[in-house]
């Protein structure tokens, strides 16, 4: 079973993916803006993060990933760093923004563009809880 | 005239193409948010995560995901097609350097359709750089409009994507073996929503944009587009592209 935090601000959506992965027999947290979603990742420990990019502000997502992600030493999520990243977001095809994977800006694993199906989205998070199956 | 009904007109005399644009850009965007959250869970629901379906269950939780993906078509063609009247100058992409690519990563994205529709898609388009005098944002628009309805209309046949070169523009075809466009269609073809009663028999939840937006990709950016068809016997569009070296 793995921990798994949602941030996101869509609470339909949140209540769509906790049936879902909680079906799956994983544990799910969620938090609404990204703040509290810093804050959930050191209560709960995630083995993966599920991430919106556009929430209270067009670009909430970018800052989350980049804090997580700070590779300084004194980064007070430095045990959190390796922690899988999924964005799940509506951002390429409403906005001019354009971005992928690894990008300085947005540091993270893998995007799917919403709607994702079920399986779609199951496939991605046991493939990307895959990758860390050590024990961190 | 009264002062308001005057306000109105003077108002309605400021809206530009780009207002209209960014208007559409809001509303769609805000309609597609609620559509993929009730999409998935839907999905949620239909794969059976929150307990089984028995059969009447399923059948009416298909027919709500079936009508919300038209509802996403819909929306997803109304942000094409306000992107296709006015490309905002923030989201420029960048000049269109190598059509050649370009036309063979659309290609490469519309393979799984064509694979299950049976469709023989192939992408003749030269390997060397072909530079022409477009935003590559905007070929790839039109392009995936145009490789769509082949693919979509020409169950069992073949579509084939080719460029060339004649004089100072870059002349790319699609051609397919499809269903084609009956004769009485024809002055309607770039009409938006317009649908040819063929059409509507292979595919009834299209929206009736795909042209529309090639039309005004076009209109915007200089290019022309020349239709051929033969119902019954498919359809070959051709969008002439000016070349950037001229």
């Amino acid at each position: 079973m793995a921990t798994i935090l949602m941030i996101d601000d869509d609470t339909d959506l949140v209540a769509a993916l906790k049936t879902l992965i909680e079906s799956k027999g994983h544990q799910f947290h969620a938090a609404a803006n990204g703040e509290l979603g810093l804050r959930r990742v050191k209560e709960t420990n995630p083995d993966l993060i599920i991430l919106d990019v556009m929430m209270d502000r067009y670009t909430e997502g970018f800052h989350v990933a980049q804090v997580l992600r700070d590779p300084s030493d004194d980064s007070e999520y430095a045990a959190h760093r390796s922690v899988p990243i999924l964005v799940l977001t509506a951002v390429h095809r409403t906005t001019p923004f354009r971005f992928g994977p690894n990008e300085a800006s947005l540091p993270v694993d893998a995007f799917l563009e919403k709607p994702a199906t079920a399986e779609r989205l199951m496939a991605t998070v046991e493939e990307l809880l895959g990758r860390t199956t050590a024990p961190r | 005239m009264s002062s308001s009904s005057q306000t109105i007109q003077e108002t309605g005399r400021d809206i530009t193409r780009g207002d209209a644009a960014r208007f559409l850009r809001r509303v769609t965007h805000d309609l597609r948010q609620p559509i993929a959250a009730a999409r998935t869970i839907l999905s949620v629901l239909s794969e059976g995560c929150a307990g089984p379906l028995d059969p009447p269950q399923a059948d009416l939780v298909g027919r709500a995901e079936r009508r919300l993906e038209f509802l996403q078509a819909l929306v997803d063609d109304l942000i094409d097609l306000a992107t296709a009247n006015h490309r905002p100058e923030h989201d420029a992409g960048h000049p269109c350097a190598s059509l050649g690519s370009l036309i063979r990563d659309v290609c490469s994205r519309f393979e799984p359709a064509a694979r299950t529709n049976g469709v023989a898609l192939e992408c003749d388009a030269c390997a060397g750089p072909l530079a022409v005098r477009a935003d590559a944002g905007d070929v790839t628009l039109a392009l995936d409009n145009l490789v769509s309805n082949a693919v979509k209309y020409s169950p069992g046949g073949h579509v084939r994507v080719s460029l060339d070169t004649d004089h100072d523009v870059a002349r790319l075809s699609v051609f397919d073996t499809g269903i084609g466009i009956p004769d009485e269609a024809r002055p309607h073809l770039f009409e938006e929503f317009f649908r040819a009663a063929n059409a509507k028999a292979i595919d009834p939840m299209g929206t009736g944009l795909g042209l529309a937006i090639v039309k005004a990709v076009a209109d915007r950016c200089g290019f022309t587009v020349d239709v051929e068809s033969a119902e019954g016997r498919g359809t070959t569009v051709t969008v002439r592209i000016p070349l950037a070296t001229v």
